[in-house]
């Protein structure tokens, strides 16, 4: 069992990694290349342009990911409120 | 993502699948960088046959793009993995990815 889940794991995240690194280097060079196609060769400014997207990229993920999360669990502790409150209400109307 | 506790059966299989889905990998890379070559340097149809203009173009699209993507490679491998180890493992990867594209 433990090989076998294992490996899917593995492959999953490999999947993941491909996908992800497929995405970013798409887009940073949608964003950074040179239009003009001058020459073949990079220019400075097209490299570390690939270098910041790339790094603000993932800080953009992060941002998101931390916002969800934070939206989530506020929506889950007021639904916990709202039960608590409720819980009160029935104990008071019927008694425990 | 390491393999180092599986067996030597596993371990193949696992470096067998792996070596599917780079070949799958590169495969769309590469359809991707030919309609992407394509649409910015292939424009003028008085022609039939490609232009010497239109193959430098397409010349410098996929050298530009070659450098900027392994590039792009580097810095997310950096990224992602914080362990030395595993970054070296995926260098590894990205590295015969490029080789391989260079050797056909």
């Amino acid at each position: 069992m433990d090989n076998q889940m294992q490996m899917r794991m593995a492959e999953q995240e490999f999947e993941l990694v491909t996908e992800l690194l497929r995405k970013i280097t798409n887009r940073c060079y949608q964003k950074c290349y040179d239009k003009t196609y001058e020459s073949g060769d990079v220019t400075t400014r097209e490299s570390l342009c690939m270098d910041k997207c790339v790094l603000k990229y993932f800080e953009v993920n992060k941002n998101i990911n931390d916002r969800l999360q934070a939206a989530s669990q506020a929506k889950i502790e007021q639904q916990k409120r709202v039960e608590e409150f409720q819980e009160k209400r029935r104990r008071k109307k019927y008694g425990s | 993502m390491d393999f180092s506790n599986l067996n030597d059966y596993d371990r193949k299989q696992m470096e067998h699948l792996i070596e599917e889905k780079q070949m799958k990998d590169f495969m769309r890379m590469y359809s991707n960088l030919v309609d992407r070559c394509f649409d910015n340097c292939v424009n003028d149809f008085s022609t039939k046959t490609v232009t010497s203009k239109e193959n430098a173009c397409v010349n410098r699209c996929v050298e530009k793009f070659m450098k900027l993507s392994e590039r792009a490679s580097a810095r997310f491998a950096g990224k992602y993995f914080q362990n030395i180890n595993i970054i070296k493992k995926y260098l590894v990867m990205f590295l015969r990815r490029i080789i391989l594209i260079f050797n056909s």
